[in-house]
């Protein structure tokens, strides 16, 4: 049995040493390649990281808040705090993305919301809950980051076909106008994303 | 074998020295290929190591006498469990032992932050690395496992392991500890980064608030375990002498407890960056200090056996890393301002900062106790001893004052706390402290403590009552908590109260983990209380005579020999009597292993209840068994001390919970039914010591009466037509000496 953990020992070491020197053994294009660095997906990282602690920070905040472990005018001093940075995150990842289908999703939510309850809400709030369960589910979910990032790179101009960014108003080509159509197409594409992320979630939050 | 150890050795301390300089590469540069390969140094370290351990056991399992360990520190006769307990059982094991878990938890913070924090990580890596590359230069250099004898001397037995270690509580309590000290390296490595980036944001606060609670988890384990052991080994009677090496485990366990509150300041607030990066590097100072003043002789304890000649080792090692790390704290200093002020004196930030306090000021009574009489020593030449009634004038003051700001801790409001605060949270646990604790008090008295015949002291007496009022206090302060939390819930969810329980320890784990962290202290504090009813008798008792103390009465009943091959026992039967009727045996005894006859080892028996002990040595007797001397303890509520320990450990576990985000970095299937099996396993783990304290104290295992079970199931089959080495078993009475001669 020990020779066995002996054996198991020598392979583990002989492979990650094989590994610590592999970035120094390709040519040298392989190790230039390997030296680009995705910085937006080290930024987007960075924002999904300080995303979950503002989470938590908003949870804990809700609890003290319900436990009257907290003054009224520091929860609205602090939660105003944290949604102001949570909106910046948002935006920040939005810029990353480039789409604008997150904004125009917010805006459906709240006229849904609106609609459901039938009274005057407190758009902050609604934007907070929409953001906490969507930030939540989707956000965590990088299949969709990535799946999110495919979509808007596949937007193309209707009458000329060149390829856009999220962010095209006119095609710089043709100068065909895109913007409608591309909102809508990331709404579907987010629609889409949102089911595939709630699918997966789905067993779990039933357990 | 033994060349593949030492080869793993060296090419361990070869991969770390080089995977330091990667990482600083990697850690100017962002280079990507150096990131990558400092990452993988760190599992090659890793790997060279778990190898060189592997080869270790593996001489041990196959007593492989040629190596000077080996034959140090095991026999033929010692069964598999105490031969794994012989790889950390002497002075070159144990340190290989730390620097296996110290590049087993580097390499899974590497695996497990592989992308995040990636400004750190590089830091992080060469920050443990160093550390390992420091401790393998010890190994290599100071004390290598692997030293073998030249052929002439090579010895065809060993020595076998320090009669007081063969227990299994011995063989457990170690790992823990070096577990606990070695796992410190990480959050350790946060706070350096933290200081060579510059980068003092949550980030780093985020990274090390998880990785603290391991080694605070470990050391808590290894604390509890050895106040076992010394209870149940050594016959003093209690689980904690103040003895200088329970001391050094015990300091960066106070000051890690007083940063894991600091943190959620800095969390929170902003405040408090500079008070925590310098408690972390204390900390981490303060387990190289524990390991140098253990090792080097340097204080005289119960655990002399350490001892060796590698002390100026890790002085040197010490003293590196302190110059290191305070000439980077000292560079930083300026940077790390406090975002926001203290708005109140009365807020849960001036809470926990007083708290920080009081851990530190205890800190510095333990820590003067442990030293001051060296120091004395060195300058006056005179020698003077600190005992535990010197500790306990301090402590136990400082120890309710903490109790006080646990309670007021956990419902005070932040920022500042208003009358409104006053009235919802804090009415509540005062009349219950002020209600229940007479009340508990008179009825304890009345029923149980009157009859054990103690009149404590007034300070004594103060003290205790003091102690079962706190606790009574920071019990409703955490059942208010979860009263609120689990309406809060229910209100929100429309749950069932069992569901919002779990759901709350599920959703809110730091916040309610911490919560059955402190109700685990509680129990703690309660049999501290119960400390001052406590009864210690030292009675010589003839054959047949008794003895009574409190309302137990005991008779001696004669010894018993029984020889077999590793040990000479010798067994007092002792039976207890209580309001007339007998309420069990005891069969305490001394064991005299051929081994080392010189060393003696107690054989305690204990009953143990949640309302006493009843705690009986055998401490000396006449040959012919016609007298002997026991000491006998009687120890109002140490159960819960245990009991408490368990809850501790249970609490943190939960704050410890992996979220489902981690188990996603691990790549792990985080299926309901997999985590509730795991869940139910640790949680058994968890009650297992206090299983095995029951099992121990109810029946005859815990008793000398052990070793009969142990050797018949042992030889029998291995040597069935040996009569030698079946127990052989002779009373000894004044009667059967006389025929005998």
């Amino acid at each position: 049995m020990t020779l066995l953990f002996v054996f198991l020992a020598l392979i583990f070491t002989a492979f990650t040493l094989y590994k610590t020197i592999r970035p120094f053994l390709g040519s040298r294009q392989g190790q230039l390649r390997v030296e680009l660095l995705d910085n937006e997906l080290r930024n987007i990282e960075l924002l999904v990281a300080r995303k979950t602690a503002l989470v938590q920070s908003l949870r804990e905040l809700e609890y003290d808040w319900q436990t009257t472990k907290i003054s009224e005018e520091d929860y609205t001093r602090f939660k105003k705090s944290y949604e102001r940075q949570a909106i910046g995150i948002m935006r920040r990842l939005d810029a990353i993305h480039g789409g604008r289908a997150w904004e125009q999703n917010i805006d459906d939510e709240l006229n849904r919301r609106l609609g459901d309850i039938n009274q005057e809400p407190d758009p902050n709030q609604l934007l907070m809950d929409y953001y906490l369960e969507e930030v939540d589910n989707a956000m965590d979910d990088e299949a969709l980051i990535s799946k999110q990032s495919a979509t808007t790179a596949e937007i193309t101009c209707e009458k000329c076909e060149k390829p856009l960014t999220a962010d095209d108003v006119f095609c710089a080509r043709c100068g065909h106008r895109v913007a409608h159509d591309t909102t809508e197409q990331s709404d579907e594409s987010f629609s889409e994303n949102s089911k595939t992320a709630n699918k997966s979630l789905r067993p779990e939050v039933t357990q | 074998m033994n060349w593949i150890g030492m080869f793993a050795i060296y090419l361990a301390l070869y991969v770390s020295l080089v995977g330091i300089a990667l990482s600083f590469v990697a850690g100017r540069t962002g280079s990507r290929r150096f990131v990558l390969a400092s990452r993988f140094s760190a599992y090659t370290v890793f790997g060279a190591v778990s190898l060189a351990s592997a080869a270790l056991l593996h001489a041990l399992v196959t007593h492989d006498f040629s190596l000077q360990y080996v034959a140090s520190f095991s026999d033929q006769t010692m069964p598999l469990f105490y031969l794994m307990g012989a790889f950390w059982g002497g002075q070159a094991g144990s340190l290989l032992f730390w620097i296996f878990k110290a590049t087993l938890f580097t390499a899974l913070a590497v695996y497990i932050n592989r992308n995040s924090y990636q400004d750190f990580m590089p830091w992080v890596i060469m920050v443990c690395l160093t550390v390992a590359a420091g401790l393998l230069i010890i190994l290599t250099f100071g004390s290598n496992p692997f030293e073998a004898y030249t052929v002439i001397d090579d010895p065809t037995v060993g020595k076998g392991l320090n009669p007081l270690l063969q227990t299994p509580k011995m063989v457990l309590h170690p790992p823990a500890l070096l577990t606990g000290m070695a796992s410190m390296t990480i959050p350790f490595a946060f706070a350096v980064a933290a200081l060579i980036t510059g980068n003092f944001s949550n980030a780093w606060v985020e990274a090390a608030r998880k990785w603290i609670l391991i080694p605070w988890l470990f050391l808590s384990i290894g604390n509890i375990l050895g106040g076992m052991w010394a209870y149940e080994e050594l016959g003093w009677g209690g689980y904690w002498a103040w003895d200088p090496v329970e001391n050094a485990a015990f300091l960066p366990w106070l000051t890690s407890t007083a940063l894991i509150h600091s943190l959620m300041i800095q969390e929170r607030r902003g405040m408090l960056k500079r008070w925590n990066v310098g408690l972390m590097i204390g900390t981490f100072l303060l387990t190289i200090f524990g390991t140098y003043i253990t090792r080097s002789g340097l204080i005289e304890s119960v655990h002399s056996f350490a001892q060796s000649d590698i002390g100026p080792f890790f002085l040197v090692f010490l003293l590196t890393m302190m110059v290191l790390s305070t000439g980077l704290f000292v560079w930083r200093w300026k940077d790390m301002f406090a975002e926001q002020r203290l708005d109140s004196p009365i807020s849960r930030e001036a809470t926990f900062i007083f708290n920080n306090w009081l851990f530190l000021s205890m800190t510095g009574v333990v820590m003067f106790g442990t030293m001051w009489p060296k120091i004395k020593e060195a300058l006056t030449g005179q020698e003077i001893a600190m005992g535990p009634p010197w500790f306990d004038k301090w402590m136990v003051p400082l120890g309710l004052l903490l109790m006080l700001l646990m309670g007021i801790g956990t419902i005070i409001s932040w920022r500042r706390a208003s009358w409104k605060n006053f009235q919802n949270n804090f009415i509540v646990p005062i009349a219950a402290m002020l209600l229940i604790s007479p009340a508990l008090i008179a009825v304890y008295w009345n029923l149980r403590g009157v009859h054990l015949g103690v009149n404590p002291d007034g300070m004594e007496a103060g003290y205790a009552m003091t102690s079962v009022a706190l606790c009574i206090f920071v019990t409703a302060t955490i059942v208010q908590e979860f009263y609120r939390g689990i309406r809060a819930r229910r209100k929100m969810h429309k749950e069932s109260i069992f569901t919002a329980t779990i759901e709350l320890c599920i959703k809110q784990k730091r916040r309610y983990g911490g919560f059955i962290v402190h109700l685990g202290m509680v129990f703690c504090f309660l049999a501290f209380a119960g400390n001052a009813l406590k009864i210690e008798k030292d009675v010589s008792l003839r054959l047949g005579e008794s003895v009574t103390i409190g309302d137990f009465t005991m008779t001696y009943e004669g010894l018993t020999e029984r020889n077999d091959r590793e040990k000479t026992l010798i067994v007092a039967k002792v039976p207890v009597v209580q309001n007339g009727k007998l309420r069990f045996n005891l069969h305490p005894g001394k064991a005299i292993f051929h081994a080392s006859p010189q060393m003696p080892t107690s054989e305690i028996d204990i009953r143990s209840t949640p309302l006493e002990d009843v705690y009986v040595a055998l401490v000396n007797y006449e040959p012919n068994g016609s007298v002997a001397a026991f000491k006998v303890f009687i120890s109002p509520f140490t159960w819960w001390f245990w009991f408490g320990g368990v809850t501790l450990v249970l609490g943190t576990l939960i704050c410890l919970w992996p979220t489902r985000d981690s188990l996603d970095k691990l790549r792990l299937s985080p299926t309901a039914l997999g985590r509730a099996a795991v869940f139910g396993a640790a949680v058994g783990l968890v009650f297992s010591p206090l299983i095995v304290w029951t099992v121990e104290s109810e029946t005859s295992w815990g008793s000398s009466l052990r070793f009969d079970k142990i050797t018949l199931e042992a030889n029998t089959p291995l040597v069935p037509n040996s009569t030698s080495t079946l127990p052989v078993e002779k009373a000894i009475s004044p009667d059967a000496t006389q025929d005998a001669s």
